[in-house]
């Protein structure tokens, strides 16, 4: 799996978005048509068949719908993160997509519960209309008290996939979003239990993001959540986010800390699966911890079943405080 | 008599206290030492500026031994993470 970041630039700011908007850097603000040609040759090298966009909001891009096009050329299934906040052109390229060739994820907050007035009419909603079975929500769950139960009914309303990928707002290594406290994690547990159960009555099915934990539900609530047809999953491993200058890192949440070397992108020694050893090397002796310190006991990640959580939040729970002693031996 | 010696942990040094142990690691080298026992109680209590008088009088509580025989496997505690880079003489300003 690797993402192209093809802007920092978005029309919303999203108190627990881990994506800086990249003001602060020297990056350029679009990813030049250059650079997305070595990204899709690193993704030729690297035997990856998917174009993931990301951003910022990616559909911004003014070669958006060319950039789609290039990479549909070269044969990839073209996957857009997107805040549902489209320009035209872009909304109308993946319009033009096959079905099958083409997958959208429109982010939004678990706790963004639209009002009852003129709901799920205009954007961003309109784009779900519009790409129907293409597109499907994803909700970012920034506290344990979430009410979702209102994307049953967008999802039955606008007739897009009857799906939503559940996320957990996730902390930036430096950086200042919000992210869902982890010893929340369980009562979080509780809800999304709740919510699986009224959106398989639905048929709505539920895919989980990175970062979740095993322990956060019982053994039974994630026995209940398999019955239901939940995709689930207790993982954090490296993503590699491309970014506009053609930079890469680990993933958004630990942009600061674990990058791939300068210039990888035009080194043919490099493709996805040796960067993705590189960084789980360098992160190893963190991945020995979890996000809690009752992770060093626990049989699901012993067997390697629970990753214990994601990695930023891990690297979170590390002093580097300094020890200092005098002794004569 | 020698003078004493000033160990500190490299910048490079994290660690976290986890149920039955404290995790410490090297950022530069990737090393991760799992410190169990004395050595986690050790680690622990250096971590809250305690000195070594006052970790010596602990470490004798916690194994039950007398002050000399504690005194020695403490210092080697001392010797181990030394040598495992995990303390490091401290140059002096």
């Amino acid at each position: 799996m690797t993402n192209l970041i093809v802007t920092r630039k978005c029309s919303r700011s999203c108190r627990y978005c881990f994506a800086s908007d990249g003001s602060s850097s020297q990056r350029p603000e679009w990813m030049t048509l250059e650079t997305f040609e070595r990204c899709l040759d690193f993704l030729d090298r690297s035997a990856i068949q998917q174009a993931r966009f990301l951003g910022g909001e990616p559909t911004l891009h003014p070669l958006f719908a060319d950039f789609v096009r290039r990479a549909q050329e070269r044969g990839k299934m073209i996957v857009v993160f997107t805040n549902g906040l489209m320009p035209q052109p872009a909304l109308e390229a993946l319009e033009a997509l096959p079905a099958g060739q083409c997958s959208v994820v429109m982010n939004a907050s678990a706790s963004g519960k639209p009002g009852t007035a003129g709901r799920f009419s205009g954007p961003p909603w309109e784009a779900l209309r519009r790409l129907g079975q293409k597109i499907q929500p994803g909700c970012n769950i920034d506290r344990p008290d979430f009410d979702l139960d209102w994307v049953i009914d967008l999802i039955t309303e606008t007739g897009c996939k009857r799906a939503v990928r559940l996320g957990l707002a996730l902390p930036a290594l430096g950086g200042e979003n919000v992210s869902l406290p982890v010893r929340s994690y369980p009562q979080a547990g509780g809800r999304i239990l709740q919510f699986a159960e009224r959106a398989a009555a639905a048929g709505v099915r539920v895919e989980f993001d990175c970062g979740f934990v095993r322990c956060m539900f019982s053994d039974a609530a994630a026995a209940r959540l398999e019955e239901l047809g939940a995709d689930l999953g207790w993982r954090c491993s490296p993503i590699i986010d491309i970014d506009t200058d053609g930079s890469a890192f680990h993933c958004f949440p630990l942009e600061e800390k674990y990058s791939a070397p300068d210039g990888f992108l035009l080194d043919p020694r490099w493709n996805a699966a040796a960067l993705r050893g590189l960084f789980e090397t360098q992160t190893a002796p963190y991945r020995q911890a979890g996000i809690y310190k009752e992770c060093a006991v626990c049989p699901y990640k012993h067997h390697q079943i629970c990753s214990g959580g994601c990695l930023a939040n891990i690297i979170k729970r590390f002093s580097s405080d300094p020890i200092r002693l005098s002794i004569q031996f | 008599m020698t003078a004493p010696v000033r160990l500190a942990t490299p910048a490079s040094i994290r660690w976290c206290q986890d149920t039955g142990r404290v995790l410490v690691i090297d950022e530069q080298t990737g090393l991760a030492a799992s410190l169990t026992g004395l050595d986690a109680a050790a680690w622990k209590w250096f971590g809250l500026s305690y000195q070594y008088a006052d970790v010596l009088k602990l470490a004798q509580v916690f194994l039950g031994l007398p002050e000399e025989e504690t005194r020695a496997r403490l210092n080697q505690t001392l010797t181990r993470w030394v040598e495992l880079g995990l303390l490091a003489e401290e140059k002096l300003p």
